[in-house]
């Protein structure tokens, strides 16, 4: 079994790793002195972070961290909320490492995360609305031809309009349309099944629909 | 023929839908109406599809941030060692009996002159004798108000630090929701852990 031993210290930068017993793998082979994880599937990655090498899973956040945050703003619509909840997610993903083993890829897994924080801050605070404020300082500053005016109008309708829907039909939505994940890897990360993701995302469709008239 | 299922209109949004069902369309016109419509507001919601970028820092300070992050969660897990294992339950009890035990010994000699003076004698002294006789008023007697103190303090966002999803004041409330049974069978407990060290009231 190994033992790490994770030394926290005023300066992140100075944190010490002690490793008992750990095996990095070898596909992580030194580069000028340096290991060189990004040559490491996900379960490498996933080994190497248990086994206390923090390089290993920066990687791992450099690999997820835009398409994370992608979708946490995609639930809270500003980038102050989608910035902590994108670091929320890593910080429940290295802390919870060890539970990943034997699951779905590491990237549905981390979806799963960012759905679970996203929805709950959801349930916390109405979400703001940031297009429409950054529409209106636009229109202080800057001429934008119509055509792109009015294309950032439609964008902040479907916006407003998606902030509405239900939890579950926005959460497949989101992750239908815009991560355009299947149907199968959707019922993974909300706990459900394929048949409950269609019916959703019917729903969710016929919703905005509505919304949008 | 019937008409499509939320399914099928599914399958048809991802052009997988059975030729055959796909025919229906063509006749059907209720079911043309809503494809169409459903056709619609997929390509609309679409075209929202790009958010916009963050400041270019958030991306190069995002690792060590959550290296920090993860440093200040690690050094919060010896309290969570300290409260997760056990319930609520466990944990206070075992807060009370230390802290009884080291009140009861601070406060040793002066408390055997004032039981001997006091107008009431308490629960824990008079289990201590042997004799758990009920207790007439509990909510006045003075190792149970101990214990209501150690437990509002135990719920004072303890638990919540240690990253343990409790109900606000839950040990406070522990105690209030106790019955004068559970509450005697409580002081009979920690009258015989003070019994046994030899630091209860003589």
């Amino acid at each position: 079994m190994l033992t790490r031993t994770w030394a926290p210290a005023s300066d992140p930068a100075t944190m010490r790793v002690r490793v008992t017993r750990s095996s990095p793998p070898d596909a992580a082979a030194p580069v000028s002195g340096r290991t060189d994880y990004t040559a490491l599937d996900e379960q490498g990655l996933v080994d190497a972070s248990l086994a206390g090498h923090t390089a290993a899973f920066d990687v791992i956040v450099e690999r997820y961290s835009r398409r994370i945050y992608q979708l946490c703003y995609r639930f809270v619509n500003n980038h102050e909320d989608a910035r902590d909840l994108t670091q929320d997610v890593f910080v429940r993903a290295y802390r919870g490492l060890r539970g990943f083993r034997a699951r779905a890829a590491l990237g549905t897994w981390l979806y799963r995360i960012a759905v679970n924080v996203s929805l709950n801050r959801m349930a916390l605070k109405t979400p703001q609305t940031e297009a429409l404020d950054r529409r209106e300082h636009r229109d202080r500053t800057i001429e934008l031809p119509d055509t792109a005016l009015l294309r950032s109008e439609r964008a902040a309708e479907v916006r407003a309009a998606v902030a509405r829907l239900p939890r579950k039909q926005r959460a497949t939505l989101i992750l239908r349309v815009y991560h355009e994940l299947p149907h199968q890897e959707i019922a993974d990360i909300l706990g459900s099944t394929v048949g409950a993701v269609k019916a959703n995302f019917f729903h969710a469709l016929a919703n905005l629909k509505k919304l949008l008239q | 023929m019937s008409h499509l299922s939320t399914d099928e209109f599914v399958d048809l949004l991802d052009d997988v839908l059975p030729a055959a069902r796909g025919e229906h369309l063509r006749t059907c016109v209720q079911c043309r109406t809503e494809a169409e419509g459903l056709t619609g507001v997929l390509v609309r919601a679409t075209e929202t599809r790009d958010v916009p970028e963050p400041s270019p820092l958030f991306w190069g300070h995002l690792a060590s941030r959550i290296r920090e992050a993860v440093a200040a969660s690690v050094a919060r897990t010896w309290r969570e060692l300290v409260w997760w294992p056990g319930s609520a339950w466990a944990a206070g009890v075992a807060s009370m009996v230390l802290v009884l035990l080291v009140s009861q010994s601070s406060f040793r000699r002066s408390a055997e002159r004032e039981f001997s003076h006091a107008p009431f004698e308490s629960a824990a002294s008079r289990l201590t004798r042997g004799t758990p006789e009920p207790i007439d008023d509990l909510e006045g007697d003075q190792a149970w108000a101990v214990v209501r103190t150690v437990a509002d303090e135990a719920g004072d966002n303890a638990a919540d630090d240690a990253g343990i999803a409790t109900r606000p004041d839950a040990a406070e409330r522990m105690t209030l929701e106790l019955s004068s049974h559970e509450k005697s069978e409580l002081a009979l407990l920690l009258a015989s852990e003070l019994k046994r060290s030899g630091t209860g009231p003589r």
